[in-house]
């Protein structure tokens, strides 16, 4: 299958430094040939990396604003993190008022609609068979998590749509312009906190068609409005949602919604991977209610929100208490009566996307199961990214399935190294003389024997000390006391550098004793600095 | 064919239950079905968490093979002095701060020998217990 991808990447920008791989909550990115690569079917646009990077080379990609005027009728979908982007002093229905000025014909308030959603999932609950705890269907880059790292929670998702989707099919009923007999084509816009959205616009779960015909970048399209604020210019809409539908812009606020105390708020999508995790672990059971939000702070930590986050959250706490109410706007008997006929149901059921198998066949994953389990005990265990892929653990699966080489870790490459160092080349004395040029003054049986080791050395007591049976003694001396030595020894023999001729008696010696003598006009730095090359590998 | 080691210690909630979502998360990986990635990681988890409950220390096993799983629990603990009443539903010695945690409702050893084609059970009072489970797929 191919995915549609909001957040993408500009290689040319791309500097490699790894970043945002370890910041992906689904494992998506590597780092190869100094290039972020993206694997399209792990990636679930949620906007981690295009936070982290510094080179600004992930683009989150939203519509062009020049699409209001794809459509005879534009409305302009406004979900409550939107308002929470102006000061104190700006209320909703001042930005209503300038995203017409903007050049949208009707404007809706997404809050509405994320209240019908309250009263939906109060109605699921009620009518319908289900397993605790259930989760919140709004965050589509939860969604998607769910999707691609834990396919086994996936019927733990409230099969509603979201309310974002609901929003629009409202938008449109509500819009005058929409009705059979109107020739008039409506367009409805989302002015999006995130690319996540983006996503879930261009390509829904379940395959349907969505509702919504655009989004805006929220950053895109805050400078225009900011523009035409003005404060004696302030529209009221039928639908306004109250505080509660206002609240979901930030995490907790669909929680509480609900009235129950059995709930759970998290956000960021990290923190949603540990509750995730405690919910494969068999906890949470006494949870009827999971709100996962993917961004810090919930939508008004959105990638592509102007405002800082916490500073938005005072001011969308702030407005939900202003308009705090009873009851929500949304009426229950519209609700009641809508949602037995499917109007918030999902149209399909929510695919896992198979992407974490090691192989097609079983017995090719135990495998590789096997051979990466054998590859992590060589690995550092840091993390550290140098190789490409986030973890030491995802580097040996990368390398077992064939997605990375075997050699780019720096740390196991030192250490095979280190101990390469310790191994000494098997060899005979005789093969060592013929590769580095050595020439055999004494003959004896030895030089047949295995170099066990080198020794290089001009004081006597210390070859005495020091060198052991089988090693190479180098020196310059040439006078018979060095057969002795040799001899006492048991090295295999005697290597005399710098064009020193041994002495007659020496030779006599040697040969009495048995004790192979080289000669070369090398020095004894050259000597060890070759012998060292060659054994040493 | 896989061997994975996990050590498991007494009283360790902080750590309990990872060994379910591990071998879960592993089973997924390497594409066995759902139902016997299930009954394994259910078998796994009740016997981590037995030890965890009753015994001081332990380690539980688990050798993957392309035919199913098998898991043995091994631990040194207070042992079971009659195992015919701990197979019983219901039937537990679990302390109470243990049950408030959730715990502990005398389902652990009936659910694994449910989750299991194949189940065995050994034990010594004083000394510790042993326990044996093998999935088969299909």
């Amino acid at each position: 299958m191919k995915y549609y991808h909001s957040v993408r990447l500009e290689v040319s920008r791309c500097i490699g430094c790894t970043r945002c791989i370890k910041v992906c909550p689904t494992e998506a990115i590597r780092v190869r040939g100094r290039r972020s690569v993206i694997m399209e079917d792990r990636c679930i646009d949620c906007g981690e990396c295009f936070r982290v990077c510094h080179q600004h080379a992930w683009q989150a990609m939203a519509d062009p604003l020049e699409r209001i005027g794809d459509f005879d009728v534009s409305i302009a979908l406004v979900p409550p993190s939107f308002y929470a982007q102006f000061g104190p002093e700006v209320e909703p229905e001042h930005v209503i008022s300038a995203l017409k000025d903007v050049g949208f014909q009707e404007v809706f308030d997404a809050a509405y609609a994320k209240e019908a959603m309250t009263r939906a999932y109060r109605m699921f609950m009620k009518t319908e068979k289900w397993e605790a705890p259930l989760i919140s269907p709004a965050c589509p880059a939860v969604v998607r998590l769910l999707q691609v790292s834990y396919p086994d929670l996936l019927g733990h998702i409230i099969p509603l749509d979201s309310p974002i989707e609901i929003a629009a099919k409202m938008a449109k009923q509500e819009s005058g312009a929409w009705s059979d007999s109107s020739n008039q084509r409506v367009g409805c816009f989302l002015i999006t906190p995130c690319p996540a959205r983006v996503t879930a616009i261009k390509q829904p779960v379940g395959g349907r068609r969505s509702y919504v015909d655009g989004a805006f970048s929220m950053s895109d399209i805050f400078g225009l409005v900011f523009k035409k604020l003005d404060p004696r210019k302030s529209e009221k809409i039928g639908k306004m949602a109250t505080g509660s539908g206002i609240s979901w812009a930030r995490s907790g606020g669909e929680a509480l919604s609900l009235g129950t105390k059995k709930v759970l708020a998290v956000d960021g999508i990290h923190a949603v991977i540990t509750v995730l995790h405690e919910l494969e672990r068999g906890k949470l059971r006494d949870i009827e209610f999971i709100e996962a939000r993917a961004c810090a702070g919930g939508c008004i930590g959105g990638p592509l929100t102007v405002e800082n986050p916490f500073i938005a959250r005072v001011r969308n706490r702030m407005l939900s208490e202003h308009r705090r109410s009873k009851s929500l706007a949304v009426p229950v008997e519209w609700v009641e009566e809508n949602y037995p006929k499917g109007y918030f149901h999902l149209a399909g059921t929510i695919p896992p996307r198979d992407v974490l198998r090691m192989d097609s066949t079983v017995r090719g994953a135990l495998d590789r199961l096997e051979r990466m389990e054998a590859l992590l005990q060589e690995l550092p265990g840091y993390d550290c990214g140098a190789c490409g892929s986030p973890t030491c653990r995802t580097y040996a699966l990368d390398v077992v399935c064939g997605l990375a080489g075997d050699g780019r870790c720096e740390f196991r490459r030192q250490a095979r190294d280190a101990d390469d160092g310790e191994r000494m080349v098997r060899m005979t004395c005789r093969q060592l003389a013929e590769r580095l040029g050595l020439d055999i003054a004494v003959e004896a049986e030895s030089l047949d024997e295995e170099v066990k080791g080198c020794w290089c050395s001009d004081m006597l007591s210390d070859v005495m000390a020091q060198a052991g049976h089988g090693d190479i003694w180098v020196t310059v001396h040439t006078h018979p006391n060095i057969v002795a030595v040799a001899s006492v020894t048991g090295v295999s023999a005697i290597v005399i550098t710098s064009d020193k001729k041994p002495e007659d008696r020496t030779l006599a010696s040697a040969r009495t004793h048995g004790v192979p003598i080289l000669v070369t006009g090398k020095s004894s730095f050259e000597v060890a600095g070759r012998l060292w090359s060659v054994l040493k590998r | 064919m896989t061997t994975l080691t996990f050590r498991v210690r007494g009283m360790d909630f902080t750590n309990a239950g990872e060994v379910g979502a591990k071998l879960k998360r592993i089973l997924h990986q390497i594409g066995f079905e759902r139902e016997v990635t299930r009954r394994a990681a259910v078998a796994a988890y009740e016997m981590e968490i037995n030890i965890v409950i009753h015994a001081y220390e332990g380690e539980v096993r688990v050798r993957i093979f392309d035919t199913g799983v098998e898991i043995i629990a091994e631990d040194r603990g207070p042992g079971i002095p009659d195992i015919e009443l701990a197979m019983q539903e219901g039937y537990s010695t679990a302390p109470p701060e243990v049950w408030k945690m959730g715990f502990g409702a005398g389902m652990g050893l009936p659910n694994i020998r449910k989750c299991s084609d194949i189940f065995e059970i050994s034990s010594e009072v004083g000394k510790g217990t042993h326990v044996r489970s093998v999935v088969l797929r299909g």
